[in-house]
């Protein structure tokens, strides 16, 4: 299985150093997805805040960026 | 063989030259295992009972969905499943986290060297207990302390019982965990973890690198953390 990076840009930027081994892209994807979420949540509970601008990107082993998940597109706001 | 584990009970109480002898002769066998394997499946009958040597174990369950929470890490001279002396068949799994050894001790030689000194057995049962008390402990940080607390206070824990194992020396240790073990350890994903541990970096408390903890800052990971050791009880007495 392919092994996929997951770098948190928010206001700390956490880069992954170990990676996952995931099936495929996609799964890779809907992994980023919740990770995304669970870190919008976090921050909202902790700080009272969600900045859309904050990002999740999913890298290959070699360092290419595979995907951007935005937290803006990570969840719908309603309201 | 047996020396983590006696240097373990000796923190609870004295221990005597003959309680030590009938726990060094009650050993059955040692047993290797790798990182990965799983020691103990739940719901398996059991005759025996494990003493953690070398190396590190974890205790988990598992939802159908595959979401996994690890309940307890295990150090060197921890009995980490004493209590299927009792219950005869455990409710989770353990699992090795790194390869490690085992002593195994047949629950009918358990029976008979707590029958011969029951201080002995009063001193493994106080050391369940102090599981309890850890899992309790545990069950504060999932249920009310923050995502920076949580971690400190796991970060803090450990270097307690390392130390007490003689495996922490100036603040340093090893844990041989993945990103993902130690999520599933703080009930945060692994990206969430990644960013706490960056942001206890940037505080100047402690850095975690290629498996390697070193905690920089103690008193100021205690304050995050709010710990207090109380609950190991580690404090010599009569029991």
């Amino acid at each position: 299985m392919p092994r996929y990076f997951f770098h948190l840009y928010n206001d700390v930027e956490a880069r992954d150093e170990e990676g996952v081994e995931m099936p495929n892209i996609g799964a890779a994807r809907m992994a980023a997805l919740q990770d995304a979420r669970f870190t919008i949540a976090e921050t909202i509970k902790a700080e009272g805040c969600f900045v859309g601008d904050h990002r999740i990107d999913i890298e290959d082993g070699e360092g290419n960026v595979l995907e951007s998940i935005r937290f803006k597109d990570a969840v719908k706001v309603r309201g | 063989m047996i020396e983590k584990l006696l240097s373990k009970l000796r923190r609870f109480d004295t221990v005597s030259a003959e309680e030590e002898e009938s726990l060094r002769a009650a050993v059955w066998k040692t047993v290797d295992f790798r990182r990965g394997q799983t020691i103990v499946r739940a719901k398996t009958e059991l005759d025996h009972s494990d003493l953690l040597l070398e190396g590190f174990v974890n205790r988990s369950k598992s939802l159908v969905s595959g979401a996994r929470l690890v309940l307890q890490l295990a150090v060197p001279g921890d009995f980490i499943d004493l209590h299927s002396f009792v219950l005869k068949e455990l409710d989770h799994d353990i699992e090795a986290v790194s390869d490690c050894r085992l002593a195994l001790f047949k629950h009918e030689q358990l029976r008979v060297v707590i029958e011969q000194h029951p201080h002995l057995g009063r001193l493994l049962w106080l050391s369940t207990v102090v599981d309890a008390g850890i899992h309790r402990e545990w069950m504060l940080s999932l249920g009310r302390r923050s995502a920076e607390s949580r971690l400190a206070h796991l970060f803090c824990e450990l270097q307690v019982r390392l130390t007490a194992a003689d495996m922490a020396p100036h603040g340093k240790y090893k844990l041989p965990l993945n990103q993902v073990e130690i999520a599933d350890v703080l009930g945060l994903t692994a990206v969430h973890t990644n960013r706490v541990l960056q942001k206890l970096r940037q505080e100047g408390l402690l850095t975690f690198k290629s498996k390697n903890v070193e905690v920089l800052d103690w008193d100021g990971l205690v304050a995050l953390a709010e710990f207090d050791p109380f609950y190991l009880s580690m404090n010599q007495q009569p029991r």
